[in-house]
């Protein structure tokens, strides 16, 4: 089957329900979400509004592709199911039974929020979409005709604004309408970074109960592998030893996800050539615009050192971070290049 | 037929044929835009008064009734280019019922300068589902004039001047009339030409650009834009992309408008309410920042700053979304 284009400007709001998820311990048994009955009524504004904030959301560089797990024991891939389905008359119970899940999977640390369970669609294919936010509050300005002043009045149940960033939603799809592998896209920016072994979020694993789509210790070498060819192809020497450690510098950040866009956007110097990284990555069909959850397993030992061979035999070793400033790298005008240390001699092997 | 009757015909009538004005002139409206031309329409029903007076002044002449009067309700087009008169025939002949046709431009002779507009007496194809809302209203005949700027200039004109051909003007003052009429004709063709020229000649520049996208606006967003802040746009988009890119634009950009045919009337139908809000979303350019996006993204997005409002390429960005799957 061809691939149909999942494409995030084609996203409909058919139904929405809110449900709101207190905070809770979890020796806190009796604790319940307060439920919507009913979908919420929307207007056209509203509709535009939170199809914003999801295409701002899934669009963004820590976006990935997630697989159902059928051994996990979260069911709520059933709930998701039916509403893929349109099944109807149990949007409102599937949707329920979602937020009673999530206040399960949360436990104290995990702050209290309001659960968006939406029937939808994208490119004309049925779709759900959850998003999980957190209630602030807010202060309105109301002029006050009688004062001709403007009075502040305070709002408690602030749900989203033209500024919030969401920071967990998730949509999924049904493979075959679009004859794809996997059934969503994960945009999670709490990835717990403190289970690095193992990368998990409570909201992808225990919640969800899904996994990404791609095995991490893969997606990440291919990552690499594709960035530095791509690096390798450019002709000034000097740029690609500095994007070389940029590339092993970035794989060694503190986050749980490496993405093309992002080492595009922080690294390289012009647009030409994040266009031409953009485009080799769509070539080889390794997607530009979706992260990929991080595990550098394979390339530890590409990335935890960089080598540059001279064609006189003469190699210069760094560790991460040190060839850019340690090393000064120079052009000359017949073609050859100077490097040039300034340190002592701690050893000769 | 009395007086009485007229006045109490066009009690029961005129609302009816205002409910057929506003139903027609959005249906030609919103059809018109998608040939990319933004003609002004507008229609009047008749005043009263006028009824009375010219069906007086009819009789005159020979038998004639309230029935007789076909101009009831007018609606008038008024289009910038000559060429344009074609598309709007096209469009009427597909959306009504043409009883009369009068091409006042046709029927002068070659030695003869006269008032030129395309006259039509309709009625409704009624088995439009556009026309739903007037289908009862479907043996109505009302009268559409279609005209070029200069044409609906020369006839408010002669209208006030009370101009007639067979008048019995001193022949210096109607030279100046006749001299006057050939100006208007002239223009129009000159206007044409040199809007033909400015599509055909100028491939590679800010105009050319211009002319393939300016008739997109109208036909996805329904409305005018501002030219000045297209100019200026346009110019800064020269200032930092490539010519290559540029030529790229010049010669991929309708192309890629009508790949994306689909996508791009859902983006103007779904944020229609909010065109106050994102005011870029109703001016040309919009076609060239997408196209950018999908070709060359950071050669757009990284010098953007230097220039405009970085919350509106956020917008922008966030309106076209990103194929997931790519």
């Amino acid at each position: 089957m061809a691939k149909k284009i999942i494409d995030l400007s084609s996203i409909t709001i058919d139904k929405l329900i809110v449900h709101d998820i207190p905070k809770h311990k979890k020796s806190e048994k009796i604790i319940t979400p307060s439920y919507s009955e009913q979908e919420s009524s929307t207007t056209d504004g509203m509709r535009v509004f939170f199809k914003d904030k999801i295409t701002a959301a899934l669009s963004g560089k820590k976006s990935f592709k997630i697989c159902i797990d059928p051994k996990k024991d979260s069911p709520v891939p059933l709930y998701i199911k039916n509403i893929l389905k349109k099944d109807d008359d149990s949007f409102v119970s599937d949707s329920k039974k979602i937020a009673d899940r999530l206040l399960v999977s949360q436990d104290g640390v995990n702050a209290a929020g309001i659960l968006l369970v939406i029937s939808g669609k994208i490119s004309d294919k049925n779709a759900c979409i959850i998003l999980k936010l957190e209630r602030d509050k807010g202060i309105q300005l109301e002029l006050n005709t009688e004062t001709n002043s403007f009075d502040l009045i305070d709002i408690e149940n602030l749900m989203l604004t033209q500024k919030t960033k969401i920071f967990k939603v998730v949509l999924f799809i049904q493979r075959d309408d679009f004859g794809v592998k996997y059934d969503g896209f994960l945009t999670d920016y709490q990835i717990d970074m403190k289970a690095k072994k193992e990368i998990q979020t409570f909201f992808m694993d225990d919640f969800l109960g899904c996994v990404p789509f791609q095995d991490p210790k893969f997606s990440t070498q291919k990552f690499y592998n594709y960035t530095r060819t791509y690096i390798d192809t450019l002709e000034d020497e000097i740029v690609k030893t500095k994007y070389t450690q940029d590339l092993n510098s970035y794989i060694q950040k503190n986050q749980g996800t490496v993405s093309p866009r992002e080492f595009a956007e922080d690294y390289f110097e012009t647009p030409e050539d994040k266009d031409n990284y953009k485009r080799y990555l769509v070539e080889k069909g390794f997607s530009f615009d979706t992260a990929y959850l991080k595990d550098a397993a394979l390339i530890i030992n590409k990335i935890r050192k960089i080598t540059i061979t001279f064609e006189n035999d003469i190699s210069i070793i760094g560790n991460k971070g040190t060839i850019d400033d340690k090393v000064q790298l120079i052009k000359l005008d017949n073609g050859q290049h100077k490097a040039e240390i300034i340190s002592k001699i701690k050893n000769v092997i | 037929m009395v007086i009485q009757d007229i006045v109490d015909s066009w009690r029961n009538d005129e609302p009816i044929y205002g409910k057929i004005g506003n139903c027609v002139t959005k249906v030609i409206k919103n059809h018109i835009s998608e040939y990319e031309i933004l003609p002004e329409i507008s229609f009047r029903t008749k005043e009263l008064l006028s009824i009375v007076k010219k069906i007086k002044k009819k009789q005159c002449e020979g038998a004639y009734s309230y029935e007789n009067l076909k101009d009831k309700l007018g609606i008038r087009i008024i289009c910038t280019f000559e060429s344009e008169l074609d598309i709007v025939d096209k469009l009427l002949r597909d959306y009504f019922v043409i009883e009369k046709a009068e091409y006042k431009k046709a029927n002068l002779d070659f030695n003869k300068l006269d008032y030129q507009s395309n006259h039509y007496d309709v009625k409704i194809k009624s088995e439009l589902a556009e026309f739903k809302s007037i289908k009862k209203y479907f043996d109505y005949v009302f009268e559409i004039q279609v005209r070029t700027l200069n044409q609906h200039a020369w006839a408010n004109a002669a209208h006030k001047l009370s101009y007639k051909q067979d008048s019995d003007l001193p022949s210096d003052i109607k030279r100046k009339l006749y001299r006057l009429l050939s100006l208007y004709e002239l223009s129009d063709q000159e206007i044409e030409a040199i809007n033909n020229h400015l599509i055909n000649e100028n491939k590679d520049n800010i105009n050319g650009i211009l002319h393939k996208v300016e008739g997109k606006i109208y036909k996805y967003a329904k409305v005018d834009f501002d030219r000045e802040t297209t100019l200026y746009i346009l110019s800064k988009f020269t200032e930092f992309l490539s010519s290559d890119n540029i030529h790229k634009i010049q010669t991929e950009i309708e192309s890629f408008i009508n790949i994306n045919d689909k996508k791009i009337r859902k983006i103007f139908t779904e944020n229609k309410i909010r065109f106050h809000e994102i005011p870029f979303l109703t001016q040309p350019e919009i076609f060239i920042v997408w196209y950018a996006l999908e070709n060359f993204e950071f050669c757009l997005t990284d010098n953007w700053n230097n220039y405009f409002d970085p919350s509106d390429l956020e917008q922008i960005q966030t309106i076209w979304g990103k194929n997931l799957n790519d």
